[in-house]
């Protein structure tokens, strides 16, 4: 078989697969390079801050009234507690635009917006830095943890004062 | 047996007055766009106008009010070049179209007159004109659709059809409601494309045209130019709805709205009843000491979800509701008209200011100040038209098809939004009332013009 049609071939296969990985063209989002990987263990989720405690279960604004301004995501669930005491981890990124630092609690809610579960700030993510020119951290990335296993989750920036945020939504 | 084919008959045996409307225009637009040059703007013309150097990146609003804004800037004309077109092209239309109505010259220049008269008797009119709203572009091309039609019916003419059609399309590329205004428009103009006998090439003519223009204005809305890449589309219902869920909650006391809406704070009735106003969602959401913080927002589906529900367990509320929108939107209410104008230019990249701020603030509170008044509402407008009209089709019977389709027009554009608005603003009625001003002035024109005898069908 001529060498010709089978480079060809190759070339065009090529640049098709390198089309298909071109962001879509109505998106001018900036591209964070981060991969995400979802780990499970048998052992239980790590116990909750201590300051989430009186607040599981009630309606998010009638604990957080305040409204934030920030920017962020809710980026993955990277680990699954599927020993006797099931649960979720999810991590993401968060920036207050106000404070111009990251927001330093993570409150959880669930679909009808009543805490399910809560985290931290000032986790490593020099990917949002480098793609967001107005983060000024490497450390705006977060991860807060659900005795959840299911269903929408929604990831709120929270401050001790009563200012919060909406981060994003993502799926267990 | 009714005679459509003499409604031609309507119509001026003189040519198109297309210098004297040239300058009436002119005048009109100098008058309006010279204290508010280069036109007050909101959110909605700053997002436009931002978009002519960013390129098209929602399909929230239709994005024909981009282009628009990228032909007047690539003129080098800035904001202001398309404020002036967009006047000039309403009240040149409005001219050439009393024009061809008046039997007279005089009396067609005294129609002018009364034309331009409403606009400052009505000042919600005049105050919308002030603004970049597209619903300004949308009456100026629906009028000259208008227009071009009278002036193709007279001269018999292919190509001035041709363009009415294309000018029919342009208004509902702006706003997708705008079909309501040709609701009965657009049959008489396939039936009868000029007026009276007509060729079958005319009536194949209208529908190519038509269909096309139609197809466009849904493209302009899929695709974005001039790269043609297909921009998402949004559901622009999601707004309406949310009032919609406030007020029926207030009427019915079931509380509608979905935890997203307060994002889980718990919300009593008599908080959901002080904060609705059916005039603007954005007036019920905002931040009022002792009530929880509300967020529009479409629930990611809850609240169209909820909207079902509400609208079929509390159909009479939802009627009631809907009657409290749209009694502030005709200027109904005993509050005055809602949003006459808007007396700023909203933040833009390009640091766009008023020429004349003083000029500028005295237009904008003339508007403002002195649409409440009962005797200047919308609703007037909405009353007088079918009533003179009904006058001029008892003396000139063969006036009743043009007539009666235009009312059509007057009447169908805001029936829609009375399910469909997502808020009050008196803008939002501009080009029905655009029309219904037309229909006022041209049954006037028509009681005004000496009776003649008619001419037969057939008569070119």
């Amino acid at each position: 078989m001529p060498a010709e049609p089978i480079r060809l071939a190759a070339l065009l296969a090529l640049v098709a697969a390198l089309g298909g990985c071109d962001k879509p063209r109505f998106s001018d989002a900036p591209r964070v390079k981060q991969t995400f990987g979802v780990v499970t263990t048998k052992d239980p989720p790590p116990p909750p801050p201590a300051w989430v405690a009186p607040m599981l279960g009630k309606g998010m604004r009638d604990v957080f009234p305040l409204v934030a301004d920030c920017v962020g995501s809710a980026d993955a669930v990277d680990m699954r507690y599927e020993g006797a005491t099931p649960g979720s981890r999810v991590m993401g990124w968060a920036w207050d635009r106000e404070r111009k630092a990251p927001p330093p609690r993570i409150v959880l809610t669930d679909k009808r917006f009543r805490i399910v579960g809560a985290g931290e700030t000032g986790l490593s993510r020099p990917d949002v830095a480098a793609a967001r020119p107005e983060v000024t951290t490497p450390n705006a990335g977060w991860q807060a943890v659900t005795a959840r296993i299911e269903g929408q989750i929604y990831a709120f920036g929270a401050e001790e004062s009563g200012r919060a945020c909406k981060l994003g939504r993502i799926g267990l | 047996m009714i005679r459509v084919s003499s409604g031609r008959s309507v119509l001026s045996p003189d040519r198109p007055p297309w210098l004297l409307a040239t300058a009436y225009a002119a005048a009109a637009t100098l008058a309006i766009c010279w204290p508010v040059w280069p036109g007050f703007m909101t959110y909605d013309g700053v997002l436009a106008w931002e978009q002519t150097k960013t390129g098209v990146q929602t399909m929230t609003w239709p994005p024909m009010h981009t282009y628009l804004f990228a032909l007047s800037r690539q003129a080098g004309a800035g904001t202001g070049g398309l404020l002036a077109a967009q006047t000039f092209l309403l009240f040149f239309a409005a001219a050439l179209a009393l024009g061809l109505v008046a039997s007279r010259r005089w009396i067609a220049i005294a129609g002018m007159a009364a034309f331009a008269a409403l606009f400052v008797a009505v000042p919600a009119l005049l105050g919308v004109t002030f603004v970049h709203w597209r619903d300004v572009p949308t009456a100026s091309f629906a009028l000259l659709g208008l227009a071009l039609w009278l002036a193709a019916a007279r001269a018999r003419s292919l190509p001035l059809l041709v363009a009415a059609v294309v000018s029919i399309g342009l208004a509902i590329s702006l706003r997708y409601n705008a079909f309501a205004l040709f609701a009965l428009v657009v049959p008489l103009m396939v039936w009868s494309p000029y007026l009276g006998p007509s060729p079958a090439r005319a009536r194949i003519a209208v529908v190519v045209t038509l269909v096309a223009g139609l197809a466009l204005a849904w493209g302009s809305t899929r695709w974005r130019l001039p790269d043609l890449a297909p921009v998402p589309k949004v559901d622009n219902f999601a707004g309406t709805q949310l009032l919609d869920l406030f007020g029926v909650s207030a009427c019915s006391g079931r509380n509608y709205l979905p935890p997203a809406v307060a994002e889980g704070a718990t919300v009593t009735q008599a908080q959901i009843r002080r904060a609705y106003d059916p005039r603007h969602l954005h007036l019920t959401i905002k931040a009022q000491p002792g009530l929880p913080h509300f967020f529009e927002t479409d629930g990611d589906g809850e609240v169209k979800a909820a909207w079902r529900d509400a609208v079929a367990r509390d159909f009479p509320c939802y009627l009631a509701h809907r009657n409290a929108v749209f009694v502030e939107q005709m200027g109904l209410s005993r509050y005055g008209v809602f949003m006459t104008t808007h007396p700023a230019i909203d933040p833009t990249s390009d640091r766009i200011v008023l020429a004349r701020p003083g000029y500028a603030t005295q237009a904008a509170l003339y508007a403002m100040r002195s649409a409440d008044g009962y005797g200047r509402r919308p609703i007037l407008l909405y009353l007088a038209a079918p009533l003179l009209a009904l006058l001029a089709m008892i003396r000139r019977p063969a006036a009743w098809p043009l007539l009666t389709v235009l009312l059509g027009g007057c009447a169908a554009y805001p029936a829609l939004l009375y399910v469909a608005a997502p808020a009050a603003d008196a803008r939002y009625i501009f080009p029905s009332s655009v029309l219904c001003a037309f229909v006022m002035v041209a049954s006037a024109l028509i009681l005004a013009s000496p009776k003649r005898q008619e001419p037969a069908p057939d008569a070119g």
